[in-house]
């Protein structure tokens, strides 16, 4: 019980510090800085999911958070590529 | 103690929303949208809607982000007039009247999880497939047996819209890149 | 009220990857440049995910959902720091000059 509790708790707490990241993100100034910025809220996302796959005991959570993890490093990748060669994503 | 973790996330994705809204740069507009849709996907799957937060990790946060990168590589960015755009008045009055209206009917629809929410209390329907569902299909998931074995030709045709939508993408894209 | 080991463990792996993950966010939104804001994303990003992640295993038990569990710390270690390089380096071609403290 207490066990979930604090699971919960740290779920909680995660999701706050992302609320705080996204103030880097909107901010910038440089379009790099965003990308860290949304590139440390994934991995909370992936964290959050973990956590509330262990607190609700719903284990098919922990496949979409392999999912973020892998979408997460596309996305960081994808964006800083395009912004050194504009339109060269593929 | 899971409700502090809900209203957590719905800031979160009220704040990334109204940023991505507000932000002049495309660029970082999508970046801002790609936030968004983390928190969405987490909101899903706290409803305990896993499939619909895997639909929304894989659309919003992976191949939207693509096909807006490649949509907007021909694109030019403003550089001037700060970072935040300056809203029309009459559109956020507009925006804002949509968003009370939609709100209004928010109370009426039934809690999460209500027994007496008109989907569970009409017992012929949904009764019909809770019970028969798995002795008819062989399916666990009530949902997914819907989904693939009551609709399935549906479900095929959708997949086949999807996938024909994915192709001519591909199709144009390397067009695109040939000339 | 009686606390196992595990508990005690659980709650001590959650409270330090809490802690950070809490770092992260201080070095994303206080630290001065992008090169520096990169480093603390990698760093102290994949401890705390890490340490999180190792409570969550701790939770799980011996089961096959934990394997899971340790793919996902893999992949975290091996994407975290590999995607902060990506994006520093973007920001160095970008010709994004490093802050200095005489500036």
């Amino acid at each position: 019980m207490i066990v979930e509790q604090a699971l919960l708790a740290a779920a909680a707490a995660l999701v706050v510090l992302a609320a705080a990241v996204l103030y880097r993100a909107v901010r910038g100034p440089t379009m790099q800085d965003r990308v860290v910025a949304v590139n440390v809220l994934g991995t909370n996302t992936v964290v959050i999911l973990a956590l509330l796959s262990a607190a609700l005991d719903v284990p098919s959570f922990l496949d979409i958070a392999l999912v973020y993890a892998l979408l997460n490093f596309l996305m960081a990748v994808a964006i800083s590529k395009f912004t050194v060669d504009r339109g060269g994503v593929m | 103690m899971i409700a502090p973790v809900g209203y957590a996330l719905v800031a979160f994705v009220v704040a990334a929303a109204v940023a991505t809204a507000l932000l002049r740069d495309v660029l970082a507009a999508i970046i801002l949208f790609a936030a968004y849709s983390l928190g969405m996907a987490l909101l899903y799957t706290l409803l305990l809607a896993p499939d619909v937060g895997l639909t929304e990790a894989v659309v919003g946060a992976g191949v939207t982000t693509v096909l807006l990168l490649l949509t907007i590589a021909e694109t030019v960015r403003p550089t001037d007039g700060g970072a935040l755009e300056r809203p029309d008045p009459r559109a956020a009055v507009a925006c804002g009247a949509l968003a009370v209206v939609f709100g209004l009917t928010l109370p009426d629809l039934p809690a999460v999880g209500d027994p007496d929410s008109p989907v569970i209390a009409y017992e012929r329907v949904t009764g019909y497939y809770l019970s028969q569902s798995y002795a008819e299909t062989g399916v666990e998931n009530t949902v997914t047996a819907v989904l693939a074995a009551y609709r399935g030709f549906d479900t095929f045709g959708e997949a086949t819209v999807v996938f024909a939508a994915g192709v001519a993408a591909m199709v144009v894209l390397r067009r695109e890149v040939l000339t | 009220m009686d606390v196992t080991p595990l508990e005690v463990a659980v709650v001590g792996f959650l409270l330090g990857g809490v802690f950070f993950t809490f770092v992260t966010a201080v070095g994303v939104i206080r630290l001065p440049d992008v090169y520096a804001r990169a480093h603390t994303a990698s760093q102290t990003d994949t401890l705390g995910a890490g340490l999180t992640l190792i409570a969550v295993a701790l939770v799980l038990g011996l089961e096959t959902t934990t394997v899971k569990t340790v793919l996902l710390v893999a992949f975290i270690f091996v994407t975290n720091p590999t995607a902060a390089h990506a994006i520093a380096r973007a920001a160095h071609e970008e010709d994004i000059e490093p802050w200095r403290e005489d500036r």
